[in-house]
């Protein structure tokens, strides 16, 4: 009995398996032998059908690998040592990982109310002010703004890109060109809410950036009675506004995602820095 | 030590995968949402790990492996019965030589079928089918990662691959494509 009678043995060969020794043998033997050729063809044609899944194997949203970056450095930034055990953590590995989660939210409570290492980037001052402007605007019944195309709906600029509105965590609510230009890549300056929530409103300006993005880092000014944070990522500077009251207090991510985060401290875990203004509050 | 904004090394070996192991916690776990947590679980684990990572060995592999066993640990907790169901009869069941195998064309199956269908097989065999299929990967890794031996990783993707199969013809027998899942 041929080899390419058994399915197993032909996939085993189609497959790549066994030494090459074998593979040798068995493909002479294919060459000499037509119907045994036509059996693992067969077979072959099976498996590249198969195969053609790969074109269209679902892929994560793009916020996962900031996400997955932004954890790893996190954990980095706690001191968790290598455990040099493979992948199986020992039994106490539990035990160390609550402990270090714990550590996590107390350092970065700690960073947060008291302020921490330099940021990596700065902060723009029109930006800022820009930010704060149209969250105190937006508190009031009219906006003014609309929700127009060009940057607003395209381009780094644009306020679809932000994280938490990409995400699904706010919603545009209006949207426009910050210095009267509406070209495609111009900053934008926009106004978000939270489903559900009447004090979940927030300004948000958007400048397109050409810098080394550091998604991890956020850096925060207060502006009076609103705090104004910021990140760089992709390559766009986002500055999002609200009321200081409001997140004052509150640990790590949970300041812009919501209380939501503040019980798990290793989803999106920032380190948040206070900026010096470099005039005084208005 | 890397600075601060470039990848590490561990970075830098496993950040391709990311799409991998999605597709592939995505398989177990079947909720987005619950994919990426798994992922991110995963590569925080791996991190801790990495100092055990062989080099020149295959990450995706290692990653899977770290990852299956995650998703397992979750089941525990959750007082889930874990992924595997195996159907012990019919792995154990030797499969019978097969003379006459028909000359059959799969050009009506498209790729998107091929992940609607899959979904059809059992997920024993279904597992072992994408990570050799779609994901590459060899028996052996396969073995691993399903703490299963060769053999019984070479009987769940000939299992899989046999149901792929009559899932093919019954749809070309059909005459149209697998229903499309909803978005």
């Amino acid at each position: 009995m041929s080899w390419t009678e058994n399915p197993l043995e032909r996939a085993r060969f189609l497959d790549g398996e066994g030494t090459p020794a074998e593979r040798a043998e068995r493909a002479r033997e294919l060459l000499g032998d037509p119907v045994a050729r036509a059996r693992v063809e067969a077979h072959r044609r099976l498996l590249e059908t198969i195969a053609r899944g790969r074109e269209v194997v679902p892929s994560p949203s793009d916020l996962l690998a900031h996400r997955v970056r932004a954890a790893l450095a996190a954990d980095r930034a706690a001191g968790y040592p290598s455990t040099g055990a493979g992948d199986s953590l020992p039994r106490y590995g539990r035990i160390a990982a609550f402990a270090t989660a714990a550590a996590a939210v107390l350092v970065g409570f700690f960073v947060f109310t008291r302020g921490g290492a330099s940021p990596v980037t700065s902060a723009s001052e029109r930006s800022v002010m820009l930010a704060a402007e149209a969250y105190r605007d937006g508190l009031g019944a009219s906006s003014g703004m609309d929700t127009v195309g060009g940057t607003c709906d395209e381009g780094v600029a644009s306020p679809r890109r932000f994280p938490l509105v990409a995400n699904g965590e706010l919603s545009l609510s209006s949207c426009k060109a910050a210095n009267g230009s509406d070209a495609e890549g111009s900053e934008s300056v926009s106004l978000l809410e939270r489903a559900g929530d009447p004090k979940g409103r927030r300004g948000l300006v958007v400048t397109p950036w050409d810098g080394k993005t550091s998604a991890t880092d956020v850096g925060y000014t207060r502006v009076g009675d609103v705090v104004v944070f910021d990140v760089s990522y992709g390559r766009a500077k986002y500055y999002l506004a609200t009321r200081w009251e409001s997140v004052a207090g509150t640990t790590t991510c949970a300041a812009c995602h919501g209380p939501e985060r503040a019980s798990v401290p290793t989803r999106n875990p920032h380190r948040i820095f206070e900026r010096p203004r470099s005039r005084s509050d208005r | 030590m890397a600075p601060p904004d470039e990848p590490t090394e561990f970075e830098r070996v496993t950040l391709p995968l990311l799409r991998d192991c999605f597709a592939f916690a995505l398989s177990l776990t079947r909720r987005a949402a619950e994919a990426e947590d798994l992922v991110q679980e995963t590569y925080l684990r791996a991190q801790r790990s990495f100092d055990a990572f062989e080099p020149g060995t295959n990450a995706k592999a290692w990653l899977f492996t770290i990852l299956r066993r995650l998703h397992i640990d979750r089941g525990r907790r959750e007082r889930i019965r874990p992924t595997y169901h195996p159907d012990e009869e019919l792995e154990g069941r030797a499969i019978a030589p097969d003379p006459t195998v028909p000359l059959e064309d799969f050009e009506h199956v498209e790729p998107g079928d091929v992940l609607r269908l899959l979904e059809e097989v059992p997920e024993a065999f279904r597992v072992a089918v994408r990570l050799r299929d779609l994901d590459g990967l060899s028996y052996g890794e396969i073995g691993r990662i399903l703490g299963v031996p060769p053999g019984t990783v070479m009987s769940r993707i000939h299992r899989g691959r046999e149901c792929l199969r009559e899932l093919f013809v019954a749809l070309r027998s059909r005459g149209r494509k697998a229903p499309r899942s909803a978005p």
